[in-house]
């Protein structure tokens, strides 16, 4: 069975990277050989936690997706980005850094690309008002939602397998990401003031043409406002207090998304059409094919070879950690970060295993694993600044910039994904080492 | 009841070289809401309607919410028609589209227009020549008056 699934993960991997045959095809043909081949049986695909699908995962992105639809019809985003820019005073530094927080903000709470399929209109009204090229404005929002989005359990996907995997919630995310993330923010719109501060200039008429702007229309249902902008807010104080609720997120995340949906008065029917199913079967069909390779013990084979490439001990780690964070960068802004997450997830399990004894939480949030986690979050959804193709909010911002016949380069976005990604890895890297191992 | 004996005749046909400009002025002054883009030899190669000029002259990321937001949207439309300014008909022509033909019938033309939600469709004969179109005010006329028997109003 060990090369029938390695077959599989190998066969299906490539198929994803080639982008050929759309990943979701790809990964339930996986999943369907997977259990035709008897690698992983249906009971271990549905109902065992160690070997099948994470219906935590799941649960958590179906009511997330739920909640940000019914959101997004009121039209607070764009409210909110069209004040942003009048705050700006029109000036065209401010109202990228303005809009970069507000995207990263926006990601650490939502999904990264409603996010940016919500504030890239408006940046690009904004930038034609000003005659100004969006481009940079439109990579940088792609950027800081990659950004924003690490800092939280709920703001990527990769975020939300790595916390149901290791049993981590949303408080540590909060303790041990989100502070480096600010960091990140700070230094790199310094690095953004140095590169853009002089080149970016526009003409008082523009200026007044934003400030002009009416930002109270875009408020289009005050009632649905107030109704989702309080259970959004109870939701997220439920992920803060998950742990000492002793609840799962996704057990918060359902109840959020049900009250809303009763309370909003929306029909059930079109929220639902618009929940990415593509993406929820793609984590379904990873989840078994994934499985059967850590039941054939492909994932073990791994983790030994990863084992004697970084020697990793019980009271040390830091090489793994510091492997990790870049690995986890560089193969995330050339592959999918879910299907790289979703196989390094069961490896570090089964590395924690073999290095601190037992499969519980002891070993897997052993105080020197930790690190480890955090490094592959760090690197996983980080890297996926690296290229156009390295997280899916870049892809959509590249497509909406060529529907607005502003086209972007994969070579462009590299010019400004590349250097950013190399510094934010950096920074990680520095953080991980002297919080984790130099304090630590 | 063929559609080759309703049809209308009197169509605005304009070469795919057509420049942005003239094509907007057409559209403007004529009553008709499609062009048509026709070679030399009159063979059909593309429609151009009302609603392809108003996408256009609007960039694509404004949405009915966002344009609210916007004090006097003349400027943007101005520098929409600049840019546009160099595209030809061909550049903006629909090139993906349903033909009748002369031989098809009232009926066939009356579901084609209401399962596609057009609003006229061209009619060419079997050499491709564009002869004529067929639109929803003209099908209902033939329906009220010729086959129900109501009297036409002028």
């Amino acid at each position: 069975m060990f090369w029938v699934a390695t077959c599989i993960f190998v066969v299906c991997y490539a198929a994803i990277v080639s982008e050929k045959i759309h990943k979701t095809k790809v990964a339930l043909a996986g999943a369907a050989l997977t259990l035709i081949l008897k690698v992983l049986t249906q009971e271990d695909a549905f109902h065992n936690i160690e070997l099948g699908v994470d219906w935590n995962v799941i649960f958590l992105l179906i009511s997330m997706m739920i909640m940000v639809n019914i959101m997004s019809k009121t039209g607070v985003f764009q409210y909110v980005a069209i004040k942003a820019a009048k705050l700006g005073r029109g000036n065209p530094f401010s109202i990228m850094v303005i809009f970069s927080v507000i995207t990263a903000i926006a990601s650490a709470l939502l999904d990264n690309v409603t996010t940016v399929l919500l504030l890239a209109p408006v940046t690009l009204l904004i930038a034609d008002e000003l005659e100004i090229d969006p481009v940079p404005y439109l990579i940088t929002e792609a950027l800081a939602s990659n950004i924003g989005g690490t800092a939280t359990l709920i703001g990527d996907p990769p975020n939300i397998m790595i916390a149901s995997k290791a049993g981590l919630n949303f408080m540590d995310f909060i303790v041990h990401i989100a502070p480096i993330i600010v960091i990140i923010m700070v230094v790199w719109m310094i690095f953004w003031k140095v590169v853009f501060g002089k080149r970016l200039h526009v003409s008082e008429k523009n200026k007044i043409r934003v400030m002009a702007m009416n930002e109270r229309e875009m408020i289009k249902d005050p009632a649905l406002l107030k109704k989702s902008g309080t259970i959004m807010g109870l939701t997220i104080l439920g992920f803060m207090m998950h742990g000492f609720l002793h609840f799962e997120p996704a057990t918060i995340a359902l109840a959020g998304a049900a009250t809303l949906l009763l309370v909003s008065g929306e029909d059930p029917h079109h929220i639902l059409v618009e929940v990415e199913w593509p993406t929820i079967f793609f984590f379904i069909g990873l989840f078994i094919i994934i499985g059967g390779t850590v039941k054939a013990g492909m994932i073990s084979f791994m983790s030994q070879q990863m084992i004697a490439l970084t020697a990793p001990t019980a009271d040390n780690t830091l090489v793994l950690s510091m492997v990790m964070v870049w690995f986890s960068g560089i193969a995330s802004a050339i592959v999918d970060n879910i299907p790289f997450v979703a196989t390094m997830n069961p490896l570090l399990v089964e590395l924690a295993a073999k290095i601190f004894g037992g499969t519980g939480v002891e070993a897997l949030q052993h105080a020197k694993m930790m690190p480890v986690w955090w490094a592959l979050s760090l690197g996983a959804c980080l890297g996926g600044n690296g290229t156009a193709i390295g997280a899916s909010a870049n892809v959509i911002i590249v497509g909406m910039a060529e529907k607005a016949g502003k086209p972007i380069t994969f070579l462009r976005f590299m010019k400004y994904g590349v250097p950013v990604t190399m510094l934010t890895l950096a920074i990680s890297t520095a953080y991980i080492y002297v919080r984790y191992y130099y304090f630590g | 009841m063929k559609i080759v004996q309703f049809m209308n005749t009197d169509l605005t046909r304009v070469r795919p070289d057509t420049d942005f400009a003239t094509l907007l002025a057409t559209h403007a002054s004529t009553e008709t809401r499609h062009t048509y883009v026709v070679d030399e030899a009159g063979h059909l190669k593309g429609v151009v309607t009302n609603l392809d000029m108003l996408k256009r002259m609007v960039p694509s990321y404004l949405t009915s919410t966002l344009a609210s937001s916007i004090s006097d949207g003349a400027e943007l439309i101005r520098k929409r028609f600049e840019e546009c300014k160099h595209l030809t008909a061909a550049d903006v022509m629909q090139r993906d589209f349903l033909l009748l033909n002369t031989e098809d019938t009232l009926i066939e033309a009356d579901v084609h227009l209401h399962e596609g939600r057009y609003n006229a469709l061209p009619v060419v004969d079997s050499a491709g020549i564009l002869v004529g179109d067929i639109d929803r005010r003209v099908i209902l006329k033939h329906i009220a008056v010729d086959i129900c028997g109501l009297p036409a109003k002028a």
